[in-house]
């Protein structure tokens, strides 16, 4: 019963988690300070202040980065609560969970011995915490710009930064097969607990999923034929196009001129730090 | 003499896998026509309107539109295809496999942005797209939140906003209600002007005077079977009943049993 | 590639993406759950593979920060490359040896393309202590040094995702047999050509020492002694864990050398034996057929 259990409440956690992440919230409709940028110019700059997170080593740097994403967030009409509600849950989660350890098998000055040879170390808990600073910052900053910038935009600068088309191409109908797929995953499992009676034996179960992604496969894979004929048949012929028109004005030289001198700052910053 | 539209040569189609889905066709259509291709399901006909479409290719003889035999290579050069899939469009059987974009307004205006207008000229063509449908109200709804009646009225709109000269229709009755099929058919019975042509799919013997004037019958050998006016083809009984387009139906009432070929009108009367 | 090829790409890539969803939280800190890459490469062929599987790591990483966004270099070369070629590769072999048994064949594949992006993971995650470190010795980024990393990546998917990932590719790969869906490779026993398979070993092999180099160390500052340091301090519960696995190469050094080069070493000699063994099965089965 209890592995059964696990693969249904799991399906059922990431259909809910799915569904939040990948519709639509509006949020990038909000008349914020990030959605008003030219979406190329926030696609270059969010990656230019992420490598310049990559590149820094000193700790109170990262934490001052933190508050960054929150500042923009809410200088985008995005409520702080609601903002890290949408990070916060994962970095802790993950990293947290992966970096635990690290506190007790970090080589240095202990710190705190709980019993004999294991020990938090001061190195250990630095290196911790880095690292979930580091990908709460970075994370956090991705997730701005996702959340901020509408999809069909964000595929569009993409193909304007040389990444291949078909990459944006395959990139975009994954995205809107990935949300039918877990659904319909979800259905089957909804209808199968409608048919059987008492726990079933956890091979059951994983060889349960399998076949029912096989059938869900066997069955999108028809459909996503006929969607892109129906495609086709309007003209697709594999671009990405939006109706607005991209231009640059000087808000956004305004913006990379900031984000620039933020990261060098950062950067000069953190290597006279350590 | 009209423009020939569509014309094929000892016409088939097989996919792969051995599934054979057409076989010898030969026909012609000229401009200004209106034609309906008539067949049981998996007679070929929505092969068929593929192969018009561009959407697949012969796997013997040849079809040509407007003169060019359509091959995959030829839809590959950008300035046929361009041209091509403006001329002719497919509304397809499934309103769901045509409507992907995020709201209405949006999907009729993705055949308009892959012509890449100037915005202007596409907002105007936008709004005049979905006043012809009667479905401005519905511009910024998501597609899936819409009857099937909605549905189809989007999916046409989002192929009419190309203004294509040919229109093909995959079985445009479908699941629809008879206040709906009775409307589609009025607009449709519009749309068609000298210059323009109507070719539908379709087993729904009741529209078929309405949206043919020439009426050619597919069998399950997936060949032509019978070809000519609407008013002819439906007196076969004999055929229809062969081809599958009716069926033949047995109900007893006063201890008799009556069996007869039987098809479904709006208005459905026994006469004995 | 082909356009028509696309929303197939698209539908297995997402398929895919639903797979990885299914975390198994595993002790040591990890979580393990099946990748689908050798499943990819067979339906959509190598190149179809490495393109789907990038999409679905960009996705993971921006809307779910998962694997994280500086992880997602790391993860595209363990995952979305090296992951699915050798999958396909082994499987390619491995079905012109056994026909008639292809979703076997695609299991055991999977099973072996899964650990090799583990290993490799595991020698990236490993290493960076050693390389990117503050002055006390505080690791600035991955914490954990090769002779932990090793042992908990690698145990969990020898013994729980690896043959998640062999199960689920291998009844897929049956059912999609069986329905006889029109796939995009279609699993068959062509006669390989060997040339590309050797390259592609070779090129893996030499990226090794090359992402040593770019760190910009010397091999030789590293002094046996520093890394005796460094390495171990290392409770003795996961030492346990760590002398479950034993390898010819214990501790990834050869008598005589550091342990950097004997690493390296250790992983051409590794990927010799595998495409040895790989060669030598299908010179034996062309004989016999």
């Amino acid at each position: 019963m209890k592995a059964e259990g696990f693969w249904e409440k799991t399906v059922r956690h990431v259909t809910e988690a799915l569904e939040r992440a990948l519709v639509a919230e509006g949020l990038a409709s909000r008349p914020g300070l990030l959605q008003g940028l030219d979406p190329r110019a926030k696609v270059l700059t969010i990656l230019l202040l992420i490598v310049s997170v990559a590149l820094l080593h000193s700790l109170p740097l990262l934490i001052a980065f933190a508050f960054l994403p929150v500042a923009l967030s809410s200088l985008s009409r995005i409520s702080p609560a609601f903002f890290l509600k949408r990070v916060g849950l994962f970095v802790p989660l993950f990293t947290g969970i992966v970096a635990l350890p690290a506190l007790f098998t970090t080589p240095g000055r202990p710190l705190f011995t709980l019993w004999e040879g294991v020990a938090i170390t001061e190195q250990g808990s630095r290196a911790a915490f880095t690292l979930v600073l580091r990908s709460w910052d970075t994370l956090s900053l991705a997730v701005l710009l996702v959340l901020t910038t509408r999809w069909d935009h964000l595929l569009r600068s993409l193909r304007v930064l040389m990444v291949p088309r078909a990459f944006v191409l395959v990139l975009q109908m994954t995205h809107r097969y990935i949300y039918i797929f877990l659904r319909s995953i979800n259905s089957m499992f909804i209808a199968r607990r409608s048919r059987t009676v008492g726990p079933q034996p956890a091979g059951e179960s994983r060889r349960f999923l399998a076949s029912s992604m096989a059938t869900i496969l066997a069955r999108s894979h028809h459909m996503s034929q006929e969607v892109y004929l129906a495609m086709q048949s309007r003209g697709f012929r594999g671009d990405v196009m939006v109706m607005e028109h991209f231009a640059l004005r000087k808000r956004d030289a305004f913006w990379a001129v900031m984000a620039g001198l933020l990261a060098a700052a950062a950067i000069v910053a953190d290597r006279l730090l350590t | 003499m009209a423009e020939k539209v569509f014309e094929a040569r000892d016409l088939g189609c097989t996919y792969p896998g051995e599934i054979e889905a057409l076989c010898g066709l030969n026909l012609s259509i000229e401009a200004g026509e209106k034609v309906a291709f008539l067949g049981a399901n998996g007679s070929g006909k929505s092969t068929l309107l593929r192969l018009m479409d561009g959407l697949a290719f012969p796997s013997r003889g040849q079809l040509l539109a407007f003169g060019h035999p359509l091959s995959e290579e030829l839809l590959c050069d950008g300035d046929f295809a361009f041209s091509f899939r403006r001329r002719v469009g497919l509304v397809f059987q499934d309103p769901d496999v045509q409507l992907f974009s995020a709201t209405v307004g949006e999907e009729v205006a993705f055949g308009l942005l892959q012509l890449g207008l100037p915005r202007e000229e596409m907002e105007d063509r936008l709004r005049a797209g979905l006043a012809l449908l009667g479905i401005e109200h519905l511009r910024e709804r998501p597609p899936y939140r819409l009857s099937t009646g909605e549905k189809k009225k989007v999916a046409l709109a989002s192929v009419l906003a190309l203004e294509p000269q040919v229109l093909l229709l995959d079985e445009p009755t479908a699941g629809l209600d008879p206040k709906a099929q009775s409307w589609l058919v009025d607009f449709l019975g519009e749309w068609h002007r000298e210059d323009r042509t109507l070719i539908t799919a379709t087993h729904d013997l009741d529209i078929l005077e309405e949206i043919a004037d020439t009426v050619y019958v597919l069998d399950e050998t997936h060949r032509l079977a019978a070809y000519g006016t609407p008013a002819g083809v439906l007196a076969q009984t004999e055929f229809l009943l062969r081809t599958n387009l009716i069926h033949e139906h047995s109900h007893r009432h006063d201890g008799t049993v009556h069996i007869h070929p039987h098809r479904h009108l709006r208005f459905h009367e026994h006469v004995h | 590639m082909k356009a028509r090829v696309v929303p197939l790409i698209a539908l297995f890539s997402a398929f895919a993406f639903a797979l990885q969803m299914f975390n198994v939280p595993l002790p040591g800190g990890t979580t393990g759950h099946a990748v689908g890459a050798t499943l990819l490469a067979i339906v959509l062929g190598p190149w179809g593979a490495v393109v789907g599987l990038s999409v679905v790591f960009l996705l993971q990483a921006l809307f779910f920060g998962d694997g994280g966004i500086l992880a997602y270099g790391a993860n595209v070369f363990n995952m979305a490359i090296v992951m699915p070629l050798a999958g396909y590769g082994l499987y390619r072999i491995l079905v012109s040896v056994f026909p008639r048994r292809p979703a076997t064949a695609a299991a055991i594949a999977s099973y072996i393309a899964i650990i090799l992006a583990a290993l490799f993971a595991a020698m990236e995650l490993g290493l960076q202590p050693l390389l990117f470190h503050a002055a006390d010795g505080t690791p600035l980024y991955a914490p954990y040094a090769l002779k932990i990393a090793l042992p908990a990546m690698l145990v969990p998917h020898l013994l729980v995702a690896g043959p998640i990932e062999a199960l689920v590719t291998g009844l897929v790969v049956a059912f999609l047999l069986r329905t006889k869906m029109p796939l995009g490779v279609m699993p068959q026993p062509r006669p390989l050509r060997l040339r590309w398979l050797w390259a592609g070993l070779g090129l893996v092999a030499l990226l090794t020492p090359i992402g040593l180099l770019a760190s910009g160390t010397a091999w030789g500052e590293w002094g046996g002694e520093d890394l005796q340091e460094m390495l171990g301090f290392v409770p003795r519960g996961l030492e346990k864990l760590g002398g479950v696995w034993r390898a010819p190469f214990s501790d990834y050094s050869l008598p005589g050398m550091g342990p950097v080069p004997g690493y390296i070493a250790s992983a051409v000699v590794g990927m010799g034996v595998l495409a040895l063994l790989s060669f030598l099965v299908l010179r034996a089965s062309r004989r016999r057929g």
